[in-house]
């Protein structure tokens, strides 16, 4: 259930216990009715996050569009990796429309 | 031979004073509550009742028998075969929500009969625990004959049993009101804020719904239990007078707590019920409009009777009846074989009336049911279509409530983090946090469903989650109701 997408529940979807730990972020994407928890990895980029969390809600949400994602009121850039971010567990990462 | 009106007084104020133990050894503020009096200053509470023994017997049997002659006569299981799809999901999630609730309110109402700080206070308390444990038993009787027609309606009894996540946020609403609290919290909480105020919406809104889908036998359980209810929520008026009197800043915190409390259970309870699961032509008005009617002014005269104020958080209040409980059904509705119940996505017709009826913010909602109708719409003939239109992320639930973070909009979430003694928590609302902060000792160590998941207390993978957490089987998680085969659907846009 953990960083799962839409259109499967029968699956199998498991918390990767390997070092290092990803990190339990929780996702909220304009348009959505609800906040959803992904895990972030350390070396994935920002954009690979993004994409995951669109793909978490697609269910609900038009998801074709522009979105940046942003954390403590700051727009992260897409080509960074989550490692160097200050991206912390169990904290809020919104994804935004592009005007 | 005394008179009814010399006998009775005699009969209910059996204080003495004690001269072996301490009268606070025998009502302990822990358990008996703040601000902690001697009983000098509570000898005159009074409520205006004053049942004695023998007429609580006769009226309950007298009201018992009038319910098994409703339910002989018209609560038959083919009775119940024929109302709304709809409807008989909502009686799912009332009955399982609610009789073990109850169980619990009889506990409350022991400490009262036990902890309470007068006799006449107590006696009335020990009515109230054996009207709800009546309370508890009735639906269980009503719906058991239900369950070997559909094995949804175990969840009657099931449902505390389980961790599913509307029983955890259940749980957390009960375990405090009912379980874990003293005398006066438990109350000033349970007679005035959710008696007094919230049932109302079962006892008179719903019970007007029920009678319009012709479902008489709910119609009639919910009417006899109110009468039960306005009863002994007479306890708590005497009680929040003199708390008021000597503490009015804790009265209003409990008032503003246990108003949000309710507000966020009922919103998914009646709420849900009320707007998705009435037939259109049986709806006598929205949630929100029952809510103004019935709640908010009926609190207002409350306020005004003991000098408190609106809550802090009333315009977070007005703007949450706008959204909160759509954006829960929505969002359930991607998550239903979480559930024991079946839904159904707003037909067309049921959508234009509740743009009509929540202008605000219906547009945001409405592109989320477009979003999910053009899913069906497209999904694979050959592939299982309930699976496909459906969500596996893991829920974010709130710290407090343990609802899923529904607060806010669909354009702004509300949600907000804190970090208490190094740990992070998450809360769907402002007051949920502040109630939170008042009293972070008490639901510091509570792990919400996010956190029983990644400390691996609770599986991660939604079959297991589904099945061994939630206690769900194919037979009883729930589904569309009616399997996505909606006639309107070819008019929604393509999801790609």
């Amino acid at each position: 259930m953990v960083a799962g997408t839409s259109g499967s529940p029968g699956s199998q979807v498991h918390l990767e216990r390997t070092c290092p730990l990803p990190i339990p972020i929780y996702g909220f994407v304009e348009g959505d009715t609800m906040g959803v928890v992904i895990l972030a990895e350390e070396q994935e980029t920002i954009l690979s996050l993004t994409n995951k969390l669109l793909q978490a809600v697609s269910l609900r949400v038009d998801v074709n569009h522009q979105y940046e994602a942003i954390y403590q009121e700051l727009v992260l850039n897409p080509d960074e990796a989550v490692i160097t971010t200050n991206l912390r567990p169990l904290q809020r990462l919104d994804l935004k429309r592009r005007s | 031979m005394l008179n009814r009106e010399d006998w009775l007084p005699l009969a209910r104020k059996l204080d003495w004073d004690f001269s072996y133990v301490e009268e606070k050894e025998v009502f302990p503020e822990i358990i008996s509550g703040r601000p902690w009096l001697p009983h000098s200053a509570w000898k005159d509470w009074e409520e205006s009742f004053k049942t004695s023994y023998r007429e609580y017997v006769e009226n309950q049997h007298e009201k018992d028998m009038a319910v098994y002659a409703v339910r002989d006569a018209v609560g038959r299981l083919e009775n119940v075969q024929s109302l709304a799809s709809p409807w008989i999901n909502g009686l799912k999630v009332h009955s399982a929500a609610l009789s073990l609730g109850e169980f619990a309110t009889t506990i409350g109402n022991l400490r009262g009969a036990r902890f309470g700080r007068d006799s006449a206070w107590r006696a009335m308390a020990s009515f109230g625990a054996l009207d709800e444990i009546r309370h508890t038993q009735i639906p269980l009787l009503l719906m058991h004959e239900l369950v070997r027609w559909d094995s949804q309606f175990d969840w009657t009894h099931k449902f505390y049993h389980t961790n599913n996540w509307l029983a955890i946020a259940a749980r957390h609403f009960f375990d405090e009101l009912t379980l874990g609290q003293n005398a006066i919290e438990f109350q000033i909480a349970t007679n005035i804020v959710l008696e007094t105020g919230f049932t109302n919406l079962q006892f008179v809104g719903l019970a007007s719904l029920a009678h319009g889908a012709g479902d008489f036998m709910f119609e009639k359980m919910v009417t006899s239990i109110q009468t039960d209810e306005a009863r002994h929520a007479q306890i708590g008026h005497p009680v929040l007078e003199l708390v008021m009197r000597h503490d009015p800043e804790y009265a209003q915190y409990l008032i503003d707590k246990w108003f949000w409390r309710n507000w966020h259970l009922f919103s998914f309870l009646t709420g849900v019920t009320m707007d998705y699961m009435t037939a259109g032509e049986q709806r006598s008005g929205s949630f929100k409009e029952f809510m103004e009617e019935w709640i908010v002014d009926q609190f207002f005269r409350t306020l005004d009777e003991f000098g408190l104020k609106r809550p802090w958080y009333w315009e977070i209040f007005q703007d949450e009846l706008e959204t909160y409980h759509h954006m829960m059904y929505a969002s359930a509705y991607t998550y239903r074989s979480t559930l024991w119940f079946d839904v159904a996505i707003p037909s067309p017709e049921d959508r234009q009336w509740l743009r009509g009826k929540y202008p605000k913010h219906w547009d945001d909602i409405d592109a989320v049911w477009h979003r999910i109708s053009s899913h069906w719409k497209d999904s694979d003939e050959s592939a299982d279509k309930e699976s496909s239109v459906h969500a596996t992320a893991l829920l974010a639930c709130c710290d407090l409530c343990q609802f899923p973070l529904c607060g806010g909009t669909p354009r702004k979430n509300a949600a907000n983090v804190l970090e208490f003694k190094g740990s992070n928590y998450i809360f769907c609302s402002e007051p949920c946090r502040w109630i939170f902060q008042h009293e972070p000792e008490r639901y510091a160590s509570h792990k919400d469903l996010t956190k029983r998941v990644l400390s691996g207390e609770a599986p991660a993978d939604f079959t297991s989650l589904r099945t061994e957490y939630f206690r769900l089987t194919p037979d009883t998680w729930g589904k569309d109701t009616y399997g996505g085969g909606y006639k309107w659907l070819s008019g929604e846009p393509s999801s790609s």
